[in-house]
């Protein structure tokens, strides 16, 4: 195993301890509570002659959205390197698709700036499915999705947690 | 009408537009007027094509033209023919000449349908070089035209009366030349337009940097160089440029803002190579001595840039895990205290630096609204922001403001934030809102409004409409969202290049940004509006001569509000309901003649 392999190893497995943690840690019923007003109806109804439309109007429940993201930030503090947290869920009535919820920071493998939905991955659906966290590397990142869990136990999202890999040749070129 | 002058055929033509040219055996020489784009086969873009003349060519095709000192005039030649060929350019009594050649973009169309191809690019014309029709870098089946764009300027010393000179075109033995007469003004430019036209744009548009060099000068230095070069060809081009460089997620690159060592009461700004290097020769001028490669020697003076975007953000200088707590102020107001101290270390104290929230809650990494708010309820965060900023920068000598770009809660903002430095960039609503803005004027506070940038095949003359707007509703400044992102393929796939007036010149050789016929026309048109602000202030009754403009040019400045506004607050406001687009996209008026601005430039000129 050369440094690099084992740098990434060891970095996988800091994400790997503190998906489990996020997993306890992140409230899953105050997530699904973070879209406010017309938000919701808007990510589940995208209007099609008016692309951008579920956008505007979007509007969160502020005391949570800054709880849960405080709570983010606090959990990607626990690791010594940049791991940034991103929270997605499959929206009501779109199967097949994920919405994010919110994030923290740049470091991401899934979010494409302006675009809030997605087709589920096939490593979140694992994820849905299954309720076990599951590990994805390349594209110079490693990335660990772990189950968001509701008050049953239930899975109702994903949490993810990104960081670049140290053995990237390259990175995202700002402060942290 | 044939005639023979000096061994080269004169041929005169009319077109609908009373186009002339002079022509050698093998090719045409041509003048257009500067709103009028041609085809590589010499057809006027349709968009262009007006109902009243736009001949610049006088009965002995010669461009004729009138400019004030210190200020350009421009028009179009066309090169019609095959082979090779030479084109130069001079002028006498001091003013100079610039030539460049336009770039026909390849415009993206549909499967099936036959690609479209409009110039906007300028290559800049240098030492004697050889072109060839077809262009076989352009690579266009069966051109026969090709348009350069020619630029004269008048120094302020020149000497009022006619000025000739000549356009010239060598292909073999042959010489062709096509006069050009300036009638020089007494009248100078001032050096100062009387509206700021911006261009923004966002971050240094590095997606990477190798590992362990994030702030090494090596990484930064094209980056850097090409932002100066940005700045400078907008300067120019009597506009400002601005260039935020923090991220939705409020990330910074090394270039915008030092490092944050340590956190709460031993928080402190340090490495701050980068952000000088960058920053200071655009906060003290010295940027502007110098011109973009490729570009002409400066004419306008060096001076220290209008304003400049902080990094200050919700998770810069602070950590937002503290927001709303003591701790999150603490780190903020130390900070922006030493942000505030660096400057004045340094002498940076011209430039308004602006303190602006960029993030918008839609993209979902904060809870509230920086930019745009649409939730009266999240101006609780921008006022305690304030609050603690203007505690550590009230009696700074740093022309601080508070930036706010509003659109849809624009009209309570105006009344919520009274009262500070404020900065307004106003989004497309500002047309309903004629006297609350007169009234924040009148507080002292600066007020621009944005919007888009006219795609390449709209009609040229689109780009003046946002000046005028300006102007005529007496604000101060006009910003275009995006303007130096031309997009993937501007060359061969363009996609109208709504958020470009700049390209990259390294497919030509020129290792930093070159300008377009946009921005071209857009300069021309600050210096028109800057003459007729001089004439409508000398007449001493500015604000019933802007109305009496108002009146005749067919361009809505002040509008009514959507019915919808008057009965839905501005949180359940949107694009369907209100019938009124909110996004900054240029909105062609079809029913504005492409010579519009003919009458203001008459008036400027008269």
């Amino acid at each position: 195993m050369t440094r690099e392999s084992l740098k990434t190893r060891q970095t996988l497995a800091a994400m790997t301890e503190l998906a489990r943690v996020a997993s306890i840690m992140v409230d899953g019923e105050e997530v699904l509570r973070l879209a406010a007003g017309r938000t919701p109806y808007h990510v589940a109804c995208p209007d099609p002659l008016y692309d951008g439309v579920d956008g505007k109007p979007c509007d969160a429940w502020l005391l949570g959205f800054l709880r849960m993201k405080k709570t983010l930030r606090r959990l990607e503090t626990l690791v010594e390197f940049t791991c940034n947290t991103a929270l997605w869920t499959n929206p009501p009535e779109r199967d097949g698709r994920m919405a994010l919820l919110m994030h923290n920071g740049n470091v991401h493998r899934y979010y494409v700036f302006g675009d809030v939905e997605m087709e589920t991955p096939p490593e979140m659906s694992e994820v849905m499915a299954g309720g076990e966290a599951t590990t994805v590397e390349g594209g110079d990142r490693l990335t660990v999705l772990t189950p968001l869990l509701d008050s049953l136990g239930d899975v109702v999202g994903i949490v993810e947690l990104t960081a670049e890999d140290p053995a990237a040749k390259s990175m995202v070129p700002a402060h942290e | 009408m044939t005639v023979a002058i000096r061994g080269t055929l004169w041929y005169h033509f009319a077109t609908g537009h009373g186009l002339r040219g002079q022509m050698t055996s093998e090719f045409t020489l041509t003048a257009a007027h500067e709103w009028i784009a041609h085809d590589p086969f010499g057809r006027p873009k349709p968009t262009d094509v007006s109902a009243n003349a736009h001949s610049i060519t006088n009965d002995q095709g010669a461009a004729t033209l009138c400019a004030a000192r210190n200020g350009y005039v421009s028009f179009r030649v066309l090169v019609q023919g095959a082979g090779e060929y030479r084109l130069s350019a001079s002028m006498r009594g001091g003013l100079e000449v610039d030539l460049s050649r336009a770039w026909y973009h390849r415009m993206a169309a549909d499967e099936g349908e036959p690609p479209q191809w409009w110039p906007d690019a300028l290559v800049p014309v240098r030492g004697r070089k050889t072109y060839q029709l077809p262009d076989p870098d352009n690579a266009i089946d069966g051109q026969t035209t090709q348009e350069f764009w020619v630029d004269v300027f008048v120094p302020k010393d020149a000497k009022p009366g006619v000025v000739s000179g000549r356009v010239r075109l060598s292909t073999g033995g042959e010489t062709v030349s096509l006069p050009v007469k300036v009638r020089v003004l007494e009248t100078a430019l001032p050096d100062e337009p009387c509206v700021t036209v911006d261009h923004n744009s966002y971050s240094a548009g590095m997606d990477a940097v190798p590992r362990g060099q994030l702030t090494s000068p090596r990484v930064w230095r094209r980056p850097i160089a090409d932002l100066h070069n940005r700045h400078r060809l907008f300067h120019e081009h009597r506009g400002v440029f601005h260039n935020l460089g923090y991220k939705q997620s409020g990330a910074v690159e090394p270039i915008y803002g030092p490092r944050v060592e340590g956190r709460g009461r031993d928080l402190r700004l340090v490495d701050w190579e980068l952000f000088d290097q960058y920053h200071g020769p655009l906060l003290d001028g010295s940027a502007f001595a110098t011109a973009a490669p490729g570009a002409p020697a400066p004419r306008r003076a060096a001076a220290p840039i209008w304003g400049a975007y902080t990094p200050i953000n919700p998770i810069w200088p602070a950590d937002y895990l503290w927001w709303g707590e003591k701790g999150y102020e603490v780190e903020f107001t130390r900070g922006v205290r030493q942000f505030d101290a660096h400057l004045r270390e340094k002498g940076w104290t011209h430039s308004r630096m602006q303190f602006f929230f960029n993030h918008k809650k839609r993209h979902r990494w904060f809870e509230w609204d920086g930019d745009e708010p649409k939730f009266l309820k999240d101006m609780g965060y921008h006022k305690e922001m304030i609050r603690m900023w203007e505690s550590v920068t009230a009696d700074s000598p740093v022309p601080w403001v508070y930036r706010m770009d509003a659109s849809w809660q624009m009209k309570n903002q105006f009344a919520v934030l009274a009262g500070h430095r404020n900065m307004w960039v106003c989004g497309g609503f500002i047309t309903w809102y004629p006297d609350e803005v007169r009234q924040v004027m009148a507080r002292g506070e600066i007020v621009w409004w944005y919007g888009g940038t006219p795609p390449i095949h709209t009609a040229s003359s689109g780009i003046l409409s946002a000046i005028y707007r300006t102007w005529a509703r007496g604000v101060q400044g006009f910003c275009a969202w995006s303007t130096v992102n031309p997009g993937k393929d501007p060359w061969f796939d363009c996609n109208g290049c709504a958020t470009g007036l700049l390209y990259p010149g390294d497919r030509f050789g020129i290792p930093g940004p070159i300008p377009s016929i946009r921005l071209k026309i857009e300069r021309n048109g600050i210096q028109d509006i800057d003459l007729l602000d001089r004439v409508t202030k000398e007449a001493g009754n500015a604000d019933a001569l802007r109305e009496d403009w108002r009146r005749s040019i067919p361009i809505p400045v002040w509008e009514k509000p959507s019915p919808s506004a008057y009965s839905l607050p501005p949180e359940d406001w949107d694009s369907p309901t209100l019938a009124a687009e909110h996004e900054p996209v240029y909105q062609a008026d079809e029913t504005l003649d492409p010579s519009w601005w003919q009458h203001i430039r008459g008036r400027a000129l008269a």
